[in-house]
């Protein structure tokens, strides 16, 4: 479980997230919509703490964020993926997705690789575990990037915009992976503009703006019987 | 026995300052020769005049990838043995350090005028100009810009190069560590005494080079402004 | 005067020896003055200060002191504090020392151009700060650094003649001796002009080999599309 307790962060004057508090639960798939500069990955990366709060408390599985000692294992059990890849330019994409099990897990080579292997072969990739970044196309780069995050047995997968840097035709690739995903129960929090996808996925919804939690409702409320005007205006807005 | 003077004295501070006095003589000559030559043999490279654009590629290539040591030696003492020319030390060290300079300056600016967009000429022709007005007012004052940073460095780098021109007896600051040294026996207080000097003159000629670069810079986001 | 190459083959084996010992030393000099810039380059954008403080001195005074002054320092110098100085190990010492600065800025420059998002991916699966230097940051700022690089030794191995200054018998030193053998200055310093020509393409085409051949299929190029 991963509660967020009335977090604050600042950049200087700059407030990016004001007093937002919420839980994600086990086997869950939050979508966290918004429009951009609301705070939505502000918040999946405080969460991985890759971005430190200014205020409050996040713990992951009853362990803070603030606890130095627990920042690698925070880590170990969130896994992210990046709007845009950052896939290691240097490594094959097999090399890519063994790296952190084999460095941090401490996995053997063998065991990172027949792992990857297997994870190339459920996102269709299996033809392209020797490629480089370079020579993958975007949707391609993006599921090798979900792979390496889920290689880290993480206890909750956290996606960033994954399909926003990458071209349209090619976003329907990894989205058929993260719904597969979802189907399986991983636990997922996904910072998503795809609100249809959301529809699809979410089992339930967060809905930021300029840094405060709006809303957060189970998926169903939230896109057929949504109260608040606003955002109610937001999702059709998003639907064209 | 040999009566040698270990100390310093008054004299020798006039010694460095001779030596100072010919190091900038020296380099800003064979700057000021040197970037006009290099602009030059720029301009024969650009409009790729037959034969002679060839010649200039392999000049350049010749003298940037051999050291001026041997280049110095080549001139001081293989010219005279050749030709009717024979340079004293001070003609050699500024001829050798001009064709130098050149030939890193060509690679500068030749890239400068290459990175003008093939469509400004076609826009220029299209009103009438005429290639050497395109060049006159449309190529050459952007290209020069570009280039300045770079050759301004270039000049930056080869005041520490105009150090070898000691080697061939020019009574520059080295030689007169060299002199200092040899009468002296003092190492460790001579060479960093020169180390420093030049130092100083790289740190000055720096700070000049920014306070250039940032005219420029103002200078272009006015263009780009104005754009 | 006529021109005659003649003499200078006549010790062409002397010569030679002189380009034998200049390979020596500039390969000699490109690995420790590699191993030395990186260390460099590291302790700059250490975080602890003094090491950032050394660092920018040493590169800041190597850089803009011209090397022979280096050399006479070293080599006149280390005798003084007790310490013999042999030419070569001196030479090799002086270029290594002096090449550091250089490289060591182009490798920093190299470093901070490597992108921030594979760094945040390194953290982002808790690899350690070490982990993400060694595996992440290091192998992309040195293929970004690699041309730059390669230039910064082609210069090196000009810079191997100065060592002749200290009787060093490179191909430099040998060539004034030929010369002053043959009194002919002019074709000796011409051939050994053009030699050092020959060897600073054969560096150049090495490096090019190398980045070819590690970081040909690694280097951004434009996206393949539509093929899967």
């Amino acid at each position: 479980m991963i509660e967020i307790d009335n977090v604050d962060k600042h950049y200087g004057n700059l407030q990016v997230l004001s007093a937002v508090s919420m839980q994600f639960q086990d086997g869950e798939v939050t979508a966290i919509l918004g429009p951009s500069g609301a705070g939505k990955s502000t918040l999946i990366r405080c969460i991985n703490c890759l971005e430190s709060i200014s205020q409050g408390d996040i713990r992951v599985d009853g362990m803070s964020v603030l606890d130095k000692h627990r920042t690698a294992e925070i880590q170990k059990r969130t896994s992210m993926v990046f709007q845009h890849f950052n896939l290691y330019p240097h490594l094959t994409a097999l090399g890519n997705i063994t790296l952190a099990p084999t460095k941090v897990l401490r996995q053997s080579r063998a065991q990172a690789e027949a792992k990857a292997i297997e994870l190339l072969k459920m996102v269709g990739l299996e033809n392209k575990a020797k490629r480089y970044p370079a020579e993958l196309s975007g949707g391609e780069q993006q599921r090798v990037g979900i792979c390496r995050a889920l290689a880290m047995n993480p206890r909750h997968l956290l996606l960033d915009e994954v399909t926003s840097a990458i071209d349209p035709e090619m976003t329907a690739e990894v989205l058929r992976v993260i719904e597969d995903l979802a189907g399986q129960g991983t636990t997922m929090i996904l910072v998503t503009h795809e609100i249809e996808f959301a529809r699809r996925v979410a089992d339930r919804v967060a809905f930021m703006e300029r840094g405060s939690l709006v809303a957060h409702q189970d998926a169903d409320t939230f896109f057929n019987r949504q109260s608040d005007e606003r955002i109610a205006r937001f999702i059709d807005k998003m639907k064209h | 026995m040999i009566y040698q003077n270990l100390e310093f004295s008054i004299a020798d501070l006039y010694l460095l300052w001779r030596g100072l006095q010919w190091t900038l003589l020296v380099w800003s000559v064979s700057m000021a020769l040197g970037i006009g030559l290099g602009f030059v043999l720029s301009l024969i490279r650009h409009a790729r005049i037959p034969v002679l654009a060839q010649m200039v590629v392999v000049f350049v290539e010749t003298f940037r990838n051999s050291p001026l040591l041997v280049q110095l030696f080549l001139v001081f003492y293989g010219l005279p043995m050749v030709t009717p020319f024979a340079p004293g030390p001070a003609e050699a060290a500024i001829f050798t350090l001009s064709i130098n300079t050149a030939a890193f300056t060509v690679v500068n600016l030749v890239a400068a005028l290459d990175a003008i967009p093939r469509g400004q000429w076609q826009a220029a022709s299209s009103f009438g100009l005429s290639y050497r007005q395109t060049m006159l007012y449309v190529v050459l004052p952007q290209a020069i810009r570009t280039a300045i940073p770079p050759t301004m460095n270039l000049a930056i780098s080869q005041l520490q190069t105009t150090s070898l021109v000691s080697i061939i007896g020019v009574t520059d600051l080295t030689r007169s560590g060299l002199v200092l040294y040899t009468r002296t026996l003092k190492p460790f207080i001579i060479w960093p005494i020169i180390g420093l000097v030049y130092f100083i003159l790289a740190k000055v000629l720096s700070l000049l080079a920014a306070r250039v670069e940032r005219r420029l810079q103002a200078k272009n986001t006015w263009f780009e402004a104005a754009a | 005067m006529r021109i005659d190459f003649s003499p200078v083959l006549s010790r062409l084996d002397y010569l030679l020896e002189g380009l034998a010992v200049t390979v020596l030393v500039a390969v000699a000099a490109i690995f420790l003055s590699f191993a030395l810039g990186l260390l460099l380059a590291i302790c700059r954008i250490s975080r602890t200060r003094a090491l950032r403080i050394f660092a920018s001195v040493y590169i800041d005074v190597f850089r803009n002191t011209p090397f022979i002054v280096q050399l006479f320092f070293l080599y006149y110098g280390l005798p003084e504090i007790g310490i013999p100085t042999d030419p070569m190990p001196t030479g090799i010492l002086a270029l290594s020392l002096a090449c550091a600065a250089g490289n060591a800025e182009i490798i920093r420059a190299g470093i901070e151009t490597v992108s921030k998002g594979i760094v945040d991916a390194g953290r982002s699966f808790g690899m350690s700060g070490y982990q993400i230097y060694r595996y992440l940051i290091l192998p992309n700022a040195l293929r970004i650094s690699w041309r730059p690089l390669g230039n910064a030794f082609v210069n090196l191995v000009l810079t191997t003649s100065v060592l002749s200054t200290i009787t060093v018998n490179d191909l430099a030193g040998n060539a004034a001796n030929v010369s002053a053998e043959t009194f002919k200055p002019f074709e000796v310093y011409l051939t050994v002009l053009v030699t050092y020509c020959a060897v600073t393409f054969t560096v150049s085409g090495i490096v090019n080999s190398i980045y070819a051949l590690l970081f040909s299929r690694v280097a951004e190029r434009p996206v393949m599309r539509g093929h899967a």
